[in-house]
């Protein structure tokens, strides 16, 4: 069931990457993402504020379902190794 | 020779045993479908939407404040009525203006439908009062949600999923509760 959790939060995150949602919400710029149509009356302040709190939500039960699947939230921190160098130099053999 | 026999006789009775998984699984995909099928429960009324908003605003809200009330207002006033069984199956897919609002409205609903708690009854009862209800709410979500682009409006709507779904996992001991938010992908495909 936290699998089905993740799954949404993931499509959550990938939805927030491609809005750039944060870099709009450091800008206090919300245009991208609001429809003036499906919010009649509202304000831009309004909807950058749901945008903020959406982020921040999604940090928190990102945690909480990461905790629970007993894995790391960040990716960052997942113990990955860093890709090897690799020896790409053209040879010739003689 | 002998090992070979054996050997042989091993792989035709593996091969017997993965097709009786394959359609032992087959089977219970489809009781478990069919089981999603009897729990979900269609609401044709405005009035029982409303119902479902307001236990939203009263019961998840405050620990969840993502939405603007006044602003979530404005917006239900407008599509709550393409929510309803009648109106939303018109709808394509969360791509369309409809299908945004759609998503947001009824992901809203389930949380406030399965918030709510049936006080009036004395016996212990498995699923929360308004489970099929709920659950209707999250596969027409899963449904629309099949095909989007990327708004502000489906952003929340999957986070709103996402919690209803970590809530569903919360309510351990509840076999049947579990096994049918499993398979709703499955219906979605449908």
């Amino acid at each position: 069931m936290f699998a089905e959790a993740f799954r949404r939060l993931n499509q959550f995150q990938t939805q927030a990457v491609a809005l750039n949602l944060r870099q709009a919400l450091n800008k206090r710029n919300p245009e991208e993402f609001y429809d003036q149509d499906l919010w009649p009356g509202v304000t831009q302040l309004v909807v950058s504020e749901m945008a903020k709190r959406s982020w921040s939500m999604f940090r928190v039960y990102l945690s909480n379902v990461a905790m629970e699947l007993g894995r790391r939230s960040n990716f960052y921190e997942m113990d990955i190794p860093s890709p090897k160098l690799v020896d790409d130099e053209v040879r010739y053999i003689d | 020779m002998a090992l070979s026999t054996i050997r042989s006789h091993d792989d035709a009775s593996d091969d017997i045993t993965e097709e009786s998984v394959i359609q032992t699984e087959e089977a219970n995909n489809n009781d478990l479908i069919q089981s999603v099928r009897q729990q979900a429960k269609q609401c044709f009324k405005i009035a029982q939407l409303n119902e479902y908003m307001k236990a939203y605003f009263a019961n998840v809200h405050p620990l969840l404040p993502i939405l603007h009330k006044e602003a979530f207002l404005r917006l239900y006033k407008l599509y709550a009525l393409k929510a309803l069984p009648t109106e939303w199956p018109q709808i394509t897919d969360g791509s369309s203006r409809d299908g945004r609002a759609v998503s947001l409205i009824a992901s809203v609903l389930a949380l406030g439908a399965l918030s709510l708690v049936e006080t009036r009854t004395t016996e212990k009862v498995k699923n929360p009062a308004h489970f099929g209800e709920a659950l209707e709410f999250y596969s027409i979500c899963l449904k629309l949600l099949s095909y989007t682009h990327d708004t502000l409006e489906t952003m929340m709507a999957y986070l709103l999923m996402g919690i209803f779904a970590i809530q569903t996992a919360d309510m351990k001991g509840n076999s049947r509760f579990y096994f049918c938010l499993q398979c709703l992908q499955k219906l979605s495909a449908d």
